[in-house]
């Protein structure tokens, strides 16, 4: 360490100008660095989890949903409307948009009096008349797809949401797409300024981060340079010197321009958790100087020159300064460890930025102080600090076992406080509360069911009927997982399509029926969301109602649970080509999934019926008995069939009525009425039909007949859900459409059932005409990849944690040359590690990337306290046989230098308090906290416990070091005490 | 003699029309002349290939049957693939189109309000596919010829059910068969372009062997290659009813 303090008085003058020279080139280089606010890149890419999400992005056109919000009174008013369409406009040609969906795009399927129409929702010309408007308003308030989709219940708030290109192929940069939105939708507004009651706001996960990013920019731009004051003013206290400022200071700042200027010629990204590396590199980095300077004005007052002073604290504080900086290295590269690649690179850039520190310390430091910077003139009184010093000491002396019960007494506290720490990151709390973007949160939260999308892969054959009634399954078991709402896949827009077709929301049991359905919405954009370009994969979509990662991993974990018997093989039997008795007995299975089913449908609209009612209405839906005024309502149907325009040949009114009654009195319930029957009725009573002409009529009216006995045979079983029902829910649309759907089951001949459910049933299942069919089912999205998120961020810290200590132990150890040392060494940080955590604990403050750094931080500057403590405790131990005269030696010199570290770090940190975002605020007092604490813990219970267990290290005695002993005693001021 | 002289007045007269330049022709002459060729034969009967394909270069097949009769009366029948085979659809007139989906044995109805929808995820709208006379909806300006090719600007008329803005059709000046036409939007922005090549002429009319729509914004175009086609085999107006379209294909 000498030889470095030689070679670099000899040549400081090329020492401080190839300072300078890096500096600056560095500086240049940091102006390169851009941001990156993507989180799905804060994970490692070769996670599969995230080249998963990667690749939906690239099949569907992006995975990262963000929502504009058009908040006003009312909606529906002309203004709105044109505004909602001209806003959605503006965002389709903004680049880095996918899909763009309102009111004003979304697909529609309507029921009109000829049939179902398939167009757009809202055509722009034809809503400005009130009427038209009101008409509007009550149509798309009674459509589920649309309400707390793309528009709040209440009619208050419109949703445009906005589909960001996302995935490993189309990446875009969220953070400039964000901005280009914004500016697009300024320029919308320029042209029509907001009505007095609209407001805009952007929300979703891309505009969280964005607003998140600028809230940290802010911050750095505005908390950071108050905390360098904080840190000028309290170092100016402390030393009441220039120097003890400048050299503090140019550390700091030297070795920040030179991490950022390396992320800059590495091309790395500032993310959000590499944006505070600077702030901790502030702390980390100031330390040594404050010790390195704090030492030589001792020197100094000793009368050394500038160049013996500066070689001989060098000498001295060399090996401490070295040892800190490797061991808290070893905290933040330890982080490396991590699966989060933002974790990774904190790490090691902050692990860098200590090492640059070090490297300045030794090098510039001893350059300028070699040029003699005078201490100031010591005064003729006593020192408040000398007094502190000796008083301190004196009470530590005496009662060191009080100290160290009070610290068992602590531990003992905070040990209870540790279960209650939760794993619990709530993103919004990234926002200032009462801000646009806060309050955009809170809209999608209350009024849009969440903004946290649900994604689920679905393989499979998607035109097949199985694979789609498997997923309309999966959307409403997953609807019932606490906090999710608003599933949507391909399957939900075909049964939507069948229920303004055939008044059900079912999935067309025949593949001719998904095709034909299929057919009419091929080629729209609503499509490329939802299926792959080959049809092979399908995404299933819901929202979860939170950004609290706690409620996220368990919402992620039931849906998991959900999709587990999907991945089992699935087959489908056809009931009518059964025998009786396998009938009957599959006819089992099919009552207990209709029961299952009806529960769910009850439970997510919260309701719940005892299960027995509920039993008796699925028996009724099976076996309806009789149902009133059937043949008469057959016959209408029929009757009407022929006599319209749809019918194949045209008839007499006579002998359509004839036809109609010959046909239909027969007809009960249970019977199903038969194509070629029907036929030869049609040909006896209209013989001047051809047979093949007749064979058509016949089809057709066969399939009228067979959907108006399926209507009718519901019948029974829906008027007894209704009396079931409260009162207030009988008319409930969308209740009624998913119980009906349930019931529905009762009319369909295939059942889908597990492959091992069959075979328990049905012993020679092998035998029976049944069809394999395999889907893969796959939770895939943002949510996973936030719950890996969550999962990697605990073990990780605690690992790290562990990993640190043990090495810190180690090194001080061999340092000390005593184990008890080095375990001694690391009891104020463990205790402040624990009472960091237990306060997390009492005030509820989950674990997140941001406070789980805080026990990094303690490590790192706690580890610089201990070592310079124990170092200079050994040192005037050496000097002096009495243990308090070298404890009161101790705490003037080193104890004032910590003392001055912590109040400049420490209330440099409490600054943030003042930020936007509630995680920094909880970071900086957090921070700031174990800061006191641990020089408070350094300076009682460490000399406390050194005193009580008297390490061998410390008991050295050192004769002939008496006179320098003296020496320092004179120039500190404290006399010898006695013993 | 009277009449040889009428014969021969007649002769000059039609020798003179015939030899007026096409420069000098006024723009509607051109648009009605685009028409009659479009609509000369009686009835047709075509099969086609029809090619769905998309930004990424994929695509999609299906055969079809187009019977026309008039101008007025069309049905297209899908053949294949098995999935949508029957599906079908009936313009009867310009604001009665029909689409039958056989696998519920539904007839419906389009609405006038939905034209402008893309039919069955091809690039052609249901107002594309039920255009037969650029006339009756658009008044005609002309443009500058381009390498013999007359170019009209089409805007619509007052009272037309359209959804464009304009359109501007490309014709061959010498058999007034359109070539090419470009869908403009209503904010003069273009969206589609209809592109017609191969033509030839078959039992005395104009075909083009190939048709290709693309939809500019979305990257995607359709085409439609002849592989049949049969011209005034007597079709009754009673094909092109709801009646008949339930029918399948025989």
């Amino acid at each position: 360490m000498l030889k470095i303090a030689d070679f670099v008085i000899l040549r400081r003058w090329l020492v401080i100008v190839a300072m300078i020279a890096i500096t600056v080139f560095m500086a240049l280089q940091a102006v390169k660095v851009s941001l990156n606010a993507d989180f799905s890149t804060y994970l490692r890419q070769d996670d599969p989890l995230v080249q998963e999400y990667n690749r939906i992005g690239d099949i569907f056109g992006g995975n990262s949903v963000g929502v504009a919000l058009l908040a006003s009174t009312d909606v529906f008013t002309p203004e709105n409307l044109k505004l909602l369409q001209e806003l959605t406009e503006a965002f389709k040609n903004v680049e880095g948009i996918a899909y763009v969906t309102s009111l004003t795009n979304v697909v529609d399927f309507r029921k009109t009096d000829w049939g179902l129409e398939v167009g757009e929702l809202f055509d722009g010309k034809s809503v400005h008349s009130p009427e038209a408007i009101a008409a509007l308003r009550d149509y798309v308030m009674q459509k589920d797809r649309y309400v707390s989709r793309l528009i709040s219940a209440d009619g208050t708030t419109a949703a445009i949401v906005l589909r960001f290109q996302s995935g490993s192929v189309r990446a875009v940069n969220q953070f400039a797409t964000s901005l280009r939105v914004k500016a697009a939708a300024e320029a919308v507004l320029a042209q029509r300024p907001l009505p007095e009651t609209t407001r805009l706001y952007f929300g979703g996960m891309p505009f969280l981060i964005f607003n998140m990013t600028l809230l940290i920019t802010e911050n750095l731009t505005v908390l950071v340079p108050l905390m360098v004051l904080i840190l000028i003013l309290t170092l100016y206290l402390g030393f009441r010197h220039w120097a003890g400022v400048v050299f503090p200071m140019l550390v700091v700042a030297i070795s920040v321009i030179w991490v950022v200027g390396l992320m800059g010629m590495t091309g790395l990204k500032m993310d959000l958790l590499t944006g505070i590396a600077p702030v901790i590199l502030l702390a980390l980095g100031s330390a040594d100087g404050i010790h390195l300077l704090k030492r030589y004005f001792e020197r100094r007052r000793l009368g050394e020159s500038a160049r013996e002073a500066t070689r001989n604290v060098f000498k001295e504080m060399g090996t401490p300064i070295l040892l800190t900086t490797v061991t808290t290295t070893v905290g933040f590269a330890s982080l490396a460890i991590s699966d989060f690649a933002v974790i990774q690179q904190f790490g090691l850039l902050t692990a860098l930025g200590i090492v640059i520190a070090l490297v300045v310390t030794l090098t510039l430091l001893p350059a300028l102080l070699s040029f003699g910077v005078n201490p100031r003139p010591q005064k003729a009184r006593e020192p408040a600090s000398l007094r502190f010093g000796e008083t301190l000491g004196r009470f530590v002396y005496r009662r060191k076992m009080a100290l160290i019960v009070a610290a068992v007494a602590v531990v003992i506290v905070a040990a209870f406080a540790l279960p209650r720490v939760e794993k619990d990151v709530d993103w919004t709390l990234c926002l200032q509360k009462g801000s646009d973007p806060f309050h955009a949160e809170m809209l999608l939260r209350e009024k849009f069911g969440g903004s946290l999308p649900i994604q689920i892969l679905v393989d499979g054959d998607l035109r097949d009927p199985v694979t789609l009634k498997m997923m309309r399954e999966i959307e409403r078991r997953i609807e019932v997982v606490p906090g999710v709402s608003k599933s949507q896949s391909i399957a939900s827009i075909i049964a939507e399509m069948n229920e303004v077709m055939n008044d059900r929301y079912t999935v067309p049991e025949d593949r001719r029926g998904v095709s034909n359905l299929w057919f009419l919405i091929e080629g729209r954009e609503m499509m490329e969301q939802l299926v792959s370009r080959q049809e092979t994969e399908a995404l299933l979509q819901a929202k979860l109602n939170t950004w609290h990662t706690a409620f996220l991993v368990a919402a992620v974990d039931s849906i998991d649970q959900l999709l587990a018997p999907y991945q089992k093989p699935l087959v489908a039997i056809s009931l009518n080509a059964l025998p009786p008795q396998a009938k009957r007995r599959l006819l089992a299975i099919r009552r207990r999934q209709m029961i299952t089913d009806l529960k769910l449908d009850l439970r997510r609209h919260g309701l719940e019926i005892p299960a027995e009612d509920l039993e008796e209405v699925v028996e009724k839906a099976l076996n309806p008995g009789a149902v009133d005024g059937i043949s008469a309502k057959l016959l209408d149907a029929a009757y009407a069939y022929l006599t319209g325009p749809e019918a194949e040949v045209e008839l007499a009114g006579a002998a359509a009525r004839r036809i109609s009654q010959a046909i239909t009195r027969s007809l009960t319930v249970d019977e199903i009425p038969d194509s070629a029957a029907i036929r030869d009725v049609v040909l006896r009573l209209a013989p001047h039909l051809d047979s093949e002409d007749a064979g058509w009529l016949a089809a057709s009216l066969t399939a009228v007949l067979r959907d108006r006995l399926a209507e009718l045979r519901l019948q029974p079983a829906l008027s007894q859900l209704r009396n079931l029902l409260p009162n207030d829910r009988r008319k409930n649309a969308d209740l009624w459409r998913d119980v009906k759907s349930t019931l529905w089951q009762a009319n369909e001949t295939i059942l889908i059932a597990g492959a091992g459910q069959l075979a328990q049933a049905l012993p020679d299942v092998e035998n029976l005409p049944l069809r394999k069919v395999s889907i893969r089912v796959v939770q895939s999205g943002l949510a996973p990849v936030l719950n890996r998120m969550e999962e990697e961020l605990t073990p990780t810290q605690v690992e790290s944690l562990v990993i640190t200590m043990v090495l810190v132990i180690i090194l001080l150890a061999f340092i000390f040359r005593s184990f008890a040392g080095g375990v001694l060494a690391v009891v104020p940080i463990s205790l402040t590690i624990l009472i960091n955590f237990a306060v997390m604990g009492y005030l509820g403050i989950g674990l997140d990337s941001f406070t789980a750094m805080i026990a990094s931080v303690a490590i790192g500057l706690g580890i610089d306290t201990d070592i310079h403590f124990i170092s200079r405790l050994r040192d005037e131990m050496k000097k002096s046989r009495d243990a308090l005269t070298a404890l009161q030696r101790t705490l003037n010199t080193t104890g004032i230098s910590i003392i001055i570290n912590a109040l400049a770090v420490g209330l440099g940190f409490l600054v943030l308090l003042a930020a936007g975002g509630q995680h920094i605020r909880r970071f900086g007092g957090l921070t700031a906290m174990t800061i006191f604490v641990s020089a408070l813990f350094t300076l009682t219970v460490l000399p406390s416990l050194l005193l009580w267990i008297k390490p061998k290290f410390l008991q050295q005695v050192a004769g002939t070091e008496v006179e320098e002993s003296e020496e320092t005693s004179a120039g500190l001021g404290v006399a010898p005490a006695k013993s | 003699m009277k009449r040889l002289l009428m014969v021969q007045f007649l002769s000059l007269l039609l020798g003179w029309w015939l030899i007026i330049p096409a420069h000098s022709q006024d723009a509607e002459t051109i648009l009605s002349r685009i028409d009659s060729v479009l609509n000369a034969p009686k009835d047709r009967v075509m099969v086609e290939k029809m090619i769905l394909i998309d930004k990424e270069g994929s695509q999609k097949i299906r055969r079809i049957k187009f019977y026309q009769k008039g101008s007025d009366l069309r049905l297209v029948r899908f053949l294949s693939p098995a999935e949508v085979r029957g599906v079908s659809f009936l313009r009867r007139a310009e604001d009665r189109l029909y689409l039958y989906l056989p696998a519920f044995r539904r007839i419906r109805r389009i609405a006038s309000s939905i034209k402008n929808e893309r039919f069955m995820g091809t690039d052609f709208t249901y107002e594309d596919m039920s255009q037969s006379e650029f006339s009756k909806d658009y008044f005609a300006e002309r443009l500058p010829d381009q390498d013999g090719l007359f170019v009209l600007q089409l805007t619509p008329r007052p009272d037309a059910d359209v959804s464009y803005g304009r359109l501007v059709v490309y014709a061959d000046s010498t058999n007034y068969v359109y070539r090419k036409v470009e869908y403009y939007d209503r904010e003069g922005r273009v969206q589609k372009e209809l592109i017609l090549s191969d033509i030839e002429r078959v039992d005395g009319y104009w075909v083009p062997k190939t048709m290709e729509m693309r939809d500019l914004s979305r990257n995607h175009k359709t085409l439609l290659e002849l592989l049949e086609v049969r011209f005034d085999q007597g079709l009754s107006n009673k094909f092109f009813t709801q009646r008949n379209l339930k029918r399948p294909e025989r």
